[in-house]
C-alpha cells in the first residue's frame, strides 16, 4: 500500500469532524490533514488527490480516486465500511483506533 | 463503561463534594456514536490537560451521574438526572439532528451547528466558574 500523505476528513457535524481532524493531527504529525463541508468532498479530492478519505457517504468519484476511505457512520446508522488498499470490510462501533489504525 | 483520567489525591479534610476533591474540573462525554466520543475526549485531554476528562457508553450516563455528577456533561440525550444534577450540559446533536443544546448554570443556549471551540468555551466558562 502506498504511503498515505494526505488525509480529507469530511464527515458532517462540524464539530465531530474537527474532532477527528484535530486528533489525526496530533497522533499523525508528519501527514497533511485537510477539512471539507461534505458538499465540497468531490472538489477536494480532486484538488488534494488524498490517501485517505474519512467521510459520511462515499461518492463514486471517492470510490475511482481514492486509494483508502472510510464511510463513517452512513445515516447514523451505527456500521462503518473501510476500504483500505482496496479491501472492503464493514465494521460496528468503530474506535477512534480503528481510524488511526488505517493510516499506521 | 467508565474510563476515569487524571485524579489527584483525595483529602480527608476537605469539605468539597466527593467528585471534586481533586480540585479538576470533571467532565463526561456520553455522546454517540463512541469514535466521536473518543476524539472529543482526546482533543479535550490534548488542548485542557487541566480538567478530568471521562467517557461513559451513553446507556451508563444516568448511574455514572448518579454515583458521581461531573461539573460539566456532554450527551447525545439528556437525562433527568443530569438535569438535576449537572451544573452544566451540552445536548450534542440529540437525534443526530445539527442543533445542539447547551445549559451552563441556569442559562440555556442553542447552536444550529455547534463548533468544537464553542465546546472548548463551554469547559472554560466551566472552569472559570468552578
Amino acid at each position: 500500500m502506498e504511503a498515505i500523505r494526505h488525509i480529507l476528513v469530511a464527515n458532517e457535524l462540524v464539530s465531530y469532524r474537527e474532532s477527528i481532524a484535530a486528533v489525526l493531527r496530533t497522533s499523525l504529525p508528519n501527514l497533511e490533514v485537510f477539512e471539507a463541508d461534505p458538499a465540497d468532498l468531490n472538489r477536494e479530492v480532486l484538488r488534494l488527490w488524498p490517501g485517505l478519505v474519512i467521510c459520511s457517504r462515499v461518492t463514486p468519484l471517492v470510490e475511482e480516486k481514492v486509494p483508502n476511505w472510510i464511510e463513517l457512520y452512513p445515516e447514523c446508522e451505527p456500521s462503518s465500511t473501510f476500504c483500505v488498499g482496496g479491501e472492503r470490510y464493514t465494521k460496528e462501533q468503530v474506535d477512534l483506533s480503528d481510524l488511526l489504525s488505517v493510516v499506521n | 463503561m467508565l474510563r476515569p483520567v487524571g485524579g489527584g489525591s483525595t483529602n480527608l479534610a476537605d469539605e468539597r463534594p466527593p467528585h471534586r476533591r481533586s480540585g479538576r474540573l470533571r467532565v463526561l462525554l456520553a455522546n454517540e456514536p463512541r469514535s466521536y466520543r473518543e476524539s472529543i475526549a482526546a482533543v479535550f485531554r490534548q488542548l485542557r490537560p487541566e480538567l478530568d476528562v471521562e467517557v461513559a457508553e451513553p446507556e451508563d450516563l444516568e448511574s455514572s451521574v448518579s454515583r458521581s455528577p461531573p461539573d460539566v456533561a456532554i450527551c447525545s440525550r439528556v437525562t433527568g438526572g443530569v438535569r438535576d444534577l449537572v451544573p452544566v450540559w451540552v445536548e450534542l446533536y440529540p437525534g443526530h439532528s445539527a442543533r445542539s443544546v447547551a445549559f451552563e448554570r441556569g442559562e440555556r443556549t442553542e447552536y444550529a451547528e455547534i463548533q468544537l471551540g464553542d465546546l472548548l468555551s463551554v469547559l472554560d466558562r466551566a472552569a472559570g466558574a468552578a
